[in-house]
Protein backbone atom coordinates (compact mmCIF):
# COMPACT_ATOMS: atom_id res chain seq x y z
CA UNK A 1 0.00 0.00 0.00
CA UNK A 2 1.12 3.46 -0.89
CA UNK A 3 1.66 6.19 2.00
CA UNK A 4 -1.38 8.05 0.94
CA UNK A 5 -3.27 5.10 0.95
CA UNK A 6 -1.71 4.20 4.79
CA UNK A 7 -3.04 7.48 5.86
CA UNK A 8 -6.91 6.80 4.63
CA UNK A 9 -6.74 3.81 6.43
CA UNK A 10 -5.67 5.60 9.83
CA UNK A 11 -8.30 8.13 9.04
CA UNK A 12 -11.05 5.78 8.70
CA UNK A 13 -9.92 3.97 11.97
CA UNK A 14 -10.36 7.53 13.81
CA UNK A 15 -13.74 8.05 11.87
CA UNK A 16 -15.04 4.44 13.24
CA UNK A 17 -13.57 5.31 16.48
CA UNK A 18 -15.53 8.24 16.55
CA UNK A 19 -18.36 6.16 15.73
CA UNK A 20 -17.53 3.82 17.97
CA UNK A 21 -18.00 0.76 16.31
CA UNK A 22 -16.00 -2.10 17.28
CA UNK A 23 -17.35 -4.67 15.02
CA UNK A 24 -15.77 -2.68 12.26
CA UNK A 25 -12.50 -1.40 13.39
CA UNK A 26 -11.37 -5.22 15.15
CA UNK A 27 -10.87 -6.45 11.38
CA UNK A 28 -8.41 -3.52 11.07
CA UNK A 29 -6.05 -5.56 13.14
CA UNK A 30 -3.61 -7.84 12.36
CA UNK A 31 -4.46 -11.06 14.40
CA UNK A 32 -1.38 -11.15 17.06
CA UNK A 33 -1.19 -6.51 16.94
CA UNK A 34 0.22 -4.85 19.87
CA UNK A 35 -1.83 -1.60 21.17
CA UNK A 36 0.55 0.63 23.78
CA UNK A 37 -1.04 3.45 25.43
CA UNK A 38 0.96 5.80 28.00
CA UNK A 39 -2.07 5.75 30.47
CA UNK A 40 -3.47 2.24 29.94
CA UNK A 41 -0.94 -0.72 29.14
CA UNK A 42 -0.17 -2.96 26.52
CA UNK A 43 -2.65 -5.04 25.15
CA UNK A 44 -1.51 -7.93 22.74
CA UNK A 45 -4.04 -9.26 20.35
CA UNK A 46 -7.37 -8.73 18.70
CA UNK A 47 -9.44 -10.13 21.15
CA UNK A 48 -7.80 -8.11 24.25
CA UNK A 49 -7.60 -5.09 22.03
CA UNK A 50 -11.26 -5.51 21.32
CA UNK A 51 -12.00 -6.01 25.02
CA UNK A 52 -10.50 -2.83 25.92
CA UNK A 53 -12.34 -0.78 23.54
CA UNK A 54 -15.18 -2.18 24.58
CA UNK A 55 -14.77 -0.85 28.02
CA UNK A 56 -13.26 2.24 27.02
CA UNK A 57 -16.46 2.95 25.18
CA UNK A 58 -18.78 1.97 27.79
CA UNK A 59 -17.33 4.19 30.28
CA UNK A 60 -16.65 7.22 27.72
CA UNK A 61 -19.60 6.53 24.96
CA UNK A 62 -19.39 10.07 23.42
CA UNK A 63 -15.22 9.54 23.02
CA UNK A 64 -14.59 11.64 20.05
CA UNK A 65 -10.79 12.27 18.79
CA UNK A 66 -10.01 15.00 16.73
CA UNK A 67 -6.69 13.95 14.49
CA UNK A 68 -4.50 16.43 12.66
CA UNK A 69 -1.30 16.81 11.18
CA UNK A 70 -1.39 12.86 9.10
CA UNK A 71 2.25 12.01 8.18
CA UNK A 72 3.52 8.44 6.97
CA UNK A 73 6.80 7.05 6.76
CA UNK A 74 7.86 3.35 6.14
CA UNK A 75 4.17 1.85 7.15
CA UNK A 76 4.16 4.06 9.84
CA UNK A 77 1.81 6.95 10.28
CA UNK A 78 1.42 9.24 13.17
CA UNK A 79 -0.67 11.85 13.89
CA UNK A 80 -1.93 14.41 16.43
CA UNK A 81 -4.90 14.12 18.89
CA UNK A 82 -7.54 15.36 20.87
CA UNK A 83 -9.95 13.09 22.39
CA UNK A 84 -12.87 14.27 24.76
CA UNK A 85 -15.02 12.10 26.47
CA UNK A 86 -17.87 12.56 29.17
CA UNK A 87 -17.44 9.66 32.09
CA UNK A 88 -21.03 7.33 31.80
CA UNK A 89 -20.51 6.79 35.53
CA UNK A 90 -20.59 10.56 36.90
CA UNK A 91 -21.11 12.73 33.52
CA UNK A 92 -17.27 13.88 34.28
CA UNK A 93 -15.59 15.54 31.30
CA UNK A 94 -12.28 14.68 30.26
CA UNK A 95 -9.84 16.05 27.26
CA UNK A 96 -6.33 14.53 26.77
CA UNK A 97 -4.44 15.19 23.80
CA UNK A 98 -1.04 13.17 22.37
CA UNK A 99 0.31 11.26 19.33
CA UNK A 100 -0.85 8.54 17.77
CA UNK A 101 1.25 5.95 15.77
CA UNK A 102 0.47 3.55 13.44
CA UNK A 103 2.62 0.04 12.39
CA UNK A 104 1.01 -1.33 9.20
CA UNK A 105 2.24 -4.94 7.97
CA UNK A 106 2.65 -5.42 4.27
CA UNK A 107 -0.68 -6.13 3.51
CA UNK A 108 -2.20 -3.14 5.43
CA UNK A 109 -3.34 -5.01 9.07
CA UNK A 110 -2.72 -2.85 11.53
CA UNK A 111 0.29 -4.19 13.38
CA UNK A 112 0.44 -2.16 16.08
CA UNK A 113 -0.18 0.95 17.96
CA UNK A 114 1.43 3.41 20.02
CA UNK A 115 -0.93 6.27 21.97
CA UNK A 116 1.39 9.25 23.85
CA UNK A 117 -0.57 11.11 25.74
CA UNK A 118 1.12 14.47 26.87
CA UNK B 1 -45.52 26.32 39.26
CA UNK B 2 -47.20 23.97 37.46
CA UNK B 3 -44.91 21.33 34.82
CA UNK B 4 -47.11 21.40 31.61
CA UNK B 5 -47.62 18.44 29.40
CA UNK B 6 -44.65 19.74 26.74
CA UNK B 7 -42.45 19.64 29.46
CA UNK B 8 -43.13 16.32 30.45
CA UNK B 9 -43.01 15.03 26.86
CA UNK B 10 -39.44 17.08 26.65
CA UNK B 11 -38.32 14.90 29.70
CA UNK B 12 -39.54 11.94 28.60
CA UNK B 13 -37.52 12.86 24.69
CA UNK B 14 -34.23 13.54 26.99
CA UNK B 15 -34.57 10.27 29.20
CA UNK B 16 -35.29 8.59 26.02
CA UNK B 17 -31.85 9.91 24.28
CA UNK B 18 -29.87 9.26 27.38
CA UNK B 19 -31.10 5.65 27.42
CA UNK B 20 -30.27 5.50 23.47
CA UNK B 21 -26.71 6.47 24.23
CA UNK B 22 -25.93 4.08 26.62
CA UNK B 23 -27.25 0.84 24.89
CA UNK B 24 -24.90 1.79 22.10
CA UNK B 25 -23.18 -1.17 22.64
CA UNK B 26 -24.94 -4.35 22.90
CA UNK B 27 -24.18 -7.41 22.10
CA UNK B 28 -25.58 -9.73 19.44
CA UNK B 29 -26.13 -13.27 18.88
CA UNK B 30 -23.09 -13.18 16.84
CA UNK B 31 -20.70 -12.24 19.51
CA UNK B 32 -19.79 -8.99 17.79
CA UNK B 33 -20.43 -5.52 19.55
CA UNK B 34 -22.54 -3.40 17.18
CA UNK B 35 -24.44 0.19 17.57
CA UNK B 36 -28.38 -0.57 18.83
CA UNK B 37 -28.97 3.17 17.91
CA UNK B 38 -26.41 6.16 16.50
CA UNK B 39 -26.21 9.36 16.77
CA UNK B 40 -26.15 11.74 13.68
CA UNK B 41 -22.04 12.78 14.59
CA UNK B 42 -22.04 8.49 14.92
CA UNK B 43 -23.73 8.63 11.04
CA UNK B 44 -21.52 11.10 9.59
CA UNK B 45 -18.01 9.10 11.16
CA UNK B 46 -19.12 6.28 9.48
CA UNK B 47 -19.71 8.43 6.00
CA UNK B 48 -15.98 9.72 6.19
CA UNK B 49 -14.86 6.17 7.60
CA UNK B 50 -16.47 4.61 4.02
CA UNK B 51 -14.95 7.88 2.44
CA UNK B 52 -11.07 6.83 3.97
CA UNK B 53 -11.55 3.45 3.23
CA UNK B 54 -12.61 4.25 -0.44
CA UNK B 55 -8.87 5.49 -0.25
CA UNK B 56 -7.76 3.41 0.68
CA UNK B 57 -9.56 1.03 -1.94
CA UNK B 58 -9.53 -1.85 0.91
CA UNK B 59 -13.09 -3.18 -0.45
CA UNK B 60 -12.54 -6.17 2.20
CA UNK B 61 -13.11 -3.67 4.99
CA UNK B 62 -15.38 -1.21 3.02
CA UNK B 63 -17.92 -4.52 2.27
CA UNK B 64 -19.00 -5.18 6.27
CA UNK B 65 -20.57 -1.54 6.22
CA UNK B 66 -22.91 -2.82 3.65
CA UNK B 67 -26.22 -4.65 4.91
CA UNK B 68 -26.87 -7.57 3.15
CA UNK B 69 -29.69 -6.12 0.72
CA UNK B 70 -28.02 -2.71 0.17
CA UNK B 71 -28.31 -0.93 -2.76
CA UNK B 72 -26.02 1.37 -4.73
CA UNK B 73 -27.27 3.70 -7.22
CA UNK B 74 -25.01 6.26 -9.46
CA UNK B 75 -26.00 8.28 -12.57
CA UNK B 76 -22.07 7.10 -13.17
CA UNK B 77 -21.64 3.52 -12.48
CA UNK B 78 -25.83 2.24 -12.48
CA UNK B 79 -27.94 0.11 -10.21
CA UNK B 80 -26.37 -2.47 -7.61
CA UNK B 81 -28.32 -4.71 -5.16
CA UNK B 82 -26.44 -6.99 -2.64
CA UNK B 83 -23.22 -7.15 -1.30
CA UNK B 84 -21.72 -9.22 -3.13
CA UNK B 85 -22.68 -7.27 -6.59
CA UNK B 86 -21.58 -3.68 -5.24
CA UNK B 87 -18.88 -5.66 -4.34
CA UNK B 88 -17.49 -6.81 -7.78
CA UNK B 89 -18.68 -3.48 -9.13
CA UNK B 90 -16.22 -1.60 -6.48
CA UNK B 91 -13.31 -4.52 -7.33
CA UNK B 92 -13.86 -3.45 -11.33
CA UNK B 93 -14.05 0.01 -10.53
CA UNK B 94 -10.72 -0.51 -8.39
CA UNK B 95 -8.91 -2.34 -10.99
CA UNK B 96 -9.50 -0.01 -13.67
CA UNK B 97 -8.79 3.31 -11.44
CA UNK B 98 -6.09 1.94 -9.20
CA UNK B 99 -5.14 5.28 -8.00
CA UNK B 100 -8.76 6.77 -7.66
CA UNK B 101 -9.27 9.47 -4.42
CA UNK B 102 -12.41 10.95 -3.53
CA UNK B 103 -12.16 14.58 -1.98
CA UNK B 104 -15.51 14.78 0.56
CA UNK B 105 -16.46 18.10 1.80
CA UNK B 106 -19.93 19.76 3.88
CA UNK B 107 -21.32 16.10 5.25
CA UNK B 108 -24.65 16.33 7.16
CA UNK B 109 -27.07 14.34 8.46
CA UNK B 110 -31.06 13.57 9.26
CA UNK B 111 -33.09 10.92 10.11
CA UNK B 112 -30.46 8.32 9.55
CA UNK B 113 -29.42 10.19 6.51
CA UNK B 114 -25.72 11.88 5.37
CA UNK B 115 -24.78 13.50 2.44
CA UNK B 116 -21.64 14.85 1.42
CA UNK B 117 -20.24 16.61 -1.54
CA UNK B 118 -17.15 15.29 -3.41
CA UNK B 119 -14.65 15.50 -6.38
CA UNK B 120 -13.36 12.84 -7.27
CA UNK B 121 -10.27 12.25 -9.04
CA UNK B 122 -8.51 9.28 -11.09
CA UNK B 123 -6.34 7.54 -13.99
CA UNK B 124 -7.27 5.05 -15.69
CA UNK B 125 -4.57 1.48 -15.71
CA UNK B 126 -4.89 1.32 -18.96
CA UNK B 127 -5.20 4.29 -21.19
CA UNK B 128 -3.55 7.07 -18.74
CA UNK B 129 -6.37 9.18 -19.35
CA UNK B 130 -7.32 11.28 -16.24
CA UNK B 131 -10.73 11.41 -14.70
CA UNK B 132 -12.63 13.98 -12.41
CA UNK B 133 -16.16 13.68 -11.43
CA UNK B 134 -17.92 16.14 -8.92
CA UNK B 135 -20.98 15.67 -7.27
CA UNK B 136 -23.30 14.36 -4.36
CA UNK B 137 -22.99 11.18 -2.50
CA UNK B 138 -26.15 10.54 -0.29
CA UNK B 139 -26.02 7.24 2.32
CA UNK B 140 -29.18 5.86 4.13
CA UNK B 141 -28.57 3.71 7.21
CA UNK B 142 -30.57 0.88 9.24
CA UNK B 143 -31.40 1.57 12.91
CA UNK B 144 -28.21 -0.28 13.48
CA UNK B 145 -25.60 1.39 11.38
CA UNK B 146 -25.24 -0.53 8.17
CA UNK B 147 -25.47 1.14 4.99
CA UNK B 148 -29.45 0.71 3.44
CA UNK B 149 -28.37 2.31 0.21
CA UNK B 150 -26.03 4.43 -0.97
CA UNK B 151 -26.94 7.09 -3.82
CA UNK B 152 -24.59 9.06 -5.99
CA UNK B 153 -25.46 11.65 -8.81
CA UNK B 154 -22.74 13.34 -10.39
CA UNK B 155 -22.98 16.57 -11.99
Amino acid sequence: MTDTELIELAKAYVALSNSHRIDLIMPMFATGARYTTTTGGIFRGRAAIGDMSKSFFKRYPNAHLHATNYRSDDHRVSFDFTMTANDASNGEEIESSGNEQFEFTADGSIKKITVETT
Amino acid sequence: MSIGLCDIAAACRRKRQIQSRFVNLARNPGGKYIAASMTNSELIELAKAYVALSNSHRIDLIMPMFAAGALYASTAVGEHRGRATIGDMMHGFFTRYPDVHWHATNYRCTDHRVSFDFTMTANDATSGEGLERSGLEQFEFTADGSIKKITVDTA
